[in-house]
């Protein structure tokens, strides 16, 4: 245990001074490894580890749904999905706010990225909001927590990472993804309702559209939705692997973006390589953290925290608790994806041995990293939202996340006490 | 642009489209036609690395890894540059680490006349080719090391 701890402490000092995530963790793997085993293992493990990772086929899910984002960002989305949802939602009271979950909802969705959602949805969103004059911490808080729903509606990039982490089925966390993800923004939406109920002044109702405008606005964004649903369907019910579904979807985003006269020889090049670059980033941690892995295992620290952890004689959901309590607070100082993949080789091993199901942990972890977005200090999404809104203070956007926060606590209480409505869907279909 | 940059650039994005196109025709294939690409599952395998190691420039270079910056701000003048500096040395030191370790595994792979399950073909160049993209890495990081210690100020992309 104190060769890890030893070998943990050394990552941390790496990468604090600055050095890559993944080739810290690659580092501070191999030396332990070395330390423990030998250097010949240790250079095997290295060397097996980025062949498994890097020439494995099943891993090429994650560039093939970075590229369906990538088409989908560049076709110019945002704006049909919010006109839709505004002009489904819009006259009712706090309407272009609940327009704005529900158009964050489905783009985060099919982009799979939080930032590109606030930013995008900041754009669109909070100008019409202001318009109508909702209070900038409402539109803001909105905008940022909406944003965040990409970690965990699937397809989520965080999800196959974790997938790829654990060896837990990617299809599974998908599907396990679903129920809290209509979870959230349900909660989102109440949030809304309530706090358009508190303060009717600053969430007032929008223009009412008619029938006819409103079947035209869902003729604008049904292709995609059709695409999500087909993606989504064929992999809950056993039509395609992950990996195939990521062919098609991002196929499928290409012609979506191709019909809506979006896209240029440029702009498909962009988009190719925007994902090219983001899974080259995501694999290196991947190498990295699958070597840690390997150092961990061989520590045997896992081992030994759960034989502690036993001899507390708490009960397991007392030692979930504590672990997302921590996730939250480091959540505060640590990047979403770096805090998965720093906390994944330690806390999974524990989770296991407790005899939690790992899909669930999957979607609670996921969810606290959700959380972590709209964190201060460091919450990512608040500073996007900051860059893209200069003249509103960071104090007004924190004020506004503050209930949303809340919401989030509760949803994740809800899917810790309650992990059927996680692991619901992926038992019936499997 | 240079051209060598934007060939490069092209070869990257036709190896992540060729993973997507391949895969959409394969389940096109099978589910329409009966016809599914043999080996398909394979070659995407093999791209994917391709692809993936052939990226590692383009993060590398332009120093857009995910990097824990809790400290940055500690780091002033001095003390930042030694910084930058090691940190520098070090991603070329592991970029060409990796690139020994593909190249030693190649070469193991060649020896003991090692096929693909349903290709039958020898990954050896292929990881060949991903070893010297690694080592040309870390070439190029080392290129960016003293071009930034020179102009602190000057922005990666001149050293492309």
């Amino acid at each position: 245990m104190l060769t890890a701890l030893i070998g943990f402490a050394g990552l941390l000092a790496v990468a604090f001074l600055g050095f890559p995530l993944g080739l810290s963790m690659l580092l501070a793997g191999f030396v332990g490894v070395g330390v423990l085993r030998g250097w010949t293992p240790a250079l095997e493990t290295v060397s097996q580890q980025i062949i498994d990772v890097a020439l494995n086929t099943n891993f090429a899910v994650l560039p093939m749904f970075l590229l369906m984002g990538a088409f989908v960002y560049r076709a110019a989305l945002s704006d049909d999905l919010y006109d839709c949802a505004n002009a489904w939602f819009g006259h009712l009271k706090g309407g272009l706010a609940l327009a704005t979950v529900a158009a964050c909802g489905g783009f985060s969705a099919i982009s799979g990225s939080s930032a590109a959602t606030a930013a995008t949805m900041a754009k669109v969103a909070v100008p019409s909001m202001r318009r109508f004059h909702y209070a900038d911490s409402i539109a803001a808080g909105t905008v940022a927590a909406g944003g965040t729903m990409g970690f965990l509606i699937p397809p989520s990039a965080a999800l196959i990472v974790y997938g790829i982490l654990t060896e837990e089925s990617i299809a599974d966390l998908f599907i396990a993804g679903i129920l809290p993800g209509i979870l959230t923004i349900a909660i989102y939406m109440a949030v809304i309702v309530l706090l358009a109920r508190l303060r009717p002044k600053d969430c007032p109702r929008g223009d009412k559209a008619g029938w006819p405008e409103r079947w035209r606005s869902l003729y604008r964004v049904w292709a995609v939705l059709a695409l999500f649903l087909l993606i989504l369907g064929g992999i809950s019910f056993g039509m395609f692997t992950p990996n195939e579904a990521g062919g098609i979807g991002a196929i499928g985003a290409l012609a979506f973006a191709i019909g809506r006269r979006r896209m240029t020889w440029r702009i498909l090049f962009e988009a190719i390589l925007e994902a090219a670059r983001t899974s080259a980033l995501i694999f290196t941690i991947i190498i990295g953290a699958l070597v840690l892995n390997n150092f961990v295992i061989l520590s045997g620290l896992s081992f030994e925290m759960v034989e502690w952890i036993e001899t507390l004689s708490l009960p397991p959901i007392v030692i979930i608790l504590i672990i997302l309590g921590f996730y939250v607070v480091l959540g505060t100082v640590i990047e979403g994806l770096a805090m998965i993949f720093l906390t994944v080789p330690i806390f999974v091993p524990v989770v296991e041995g407790l005899g939690f199901d790992l899909v669930w942990f999957g979607i609670v972890m996921v969810m606290v990293v959700e959380i972590s977005l709209i964190t201060p200090p460091i919450g990512l999404n608040v500073f996007v939202l900051k860059s893209m809104l200069p003249d509103v203070p960071l104090s007004t956007i924190f004020r506004g996340i503050l209930p949303f926060f809340a919401a989030d606590i509760v949803r994740l209480l809800l899917v810790v006490f309650f992990p059927a409505i996680a692991l619901f869907l992926p038992r019936i279909l499997s | 642009m240079s051209r060598f940059r934007l060939a490069y650039l092209v070869f990257v994005a036709a190896g992540v489209f060729a993973m997507s196109a391949l895969t959409f025709v394969d389940v096109i294939g099978r589910y329409f036609f009966n016809a599914p690409i043999p080996g398909s599952f394979e070659i995407v395998g093999l791209i994917l690395g391709l692809s993936v190691i052939g990226a590692f420039p383009l993060v590398t270079l332009s120093e857009s890894h995910i990097t824990v910056d809790l400290f940055d701000r500690a780091f002033v003048g001095r003390a930042r540059i030694v910084r930058s500096f090691v940190v520098r040395l070090g991603t070329a030191a592991m970029m060409a680490f990796m690139g020994e370790r593909l190249l030693v595994t190649a070469f193991d792979e060649m020896k003991a006349d090692f096929v693909t399950e349903n290709l039958g073909v020898s990954r050896g160049p292929l990881l060949i080719v991903m070893s010297a993209i690694l080592f040309v890495t870390a070439l190029g990081m080392i290129c960016v090391m003293v071009h930034r210690y020179r102009n602190p100020a000057g922005k990666a992309e001149s050293v492309d």
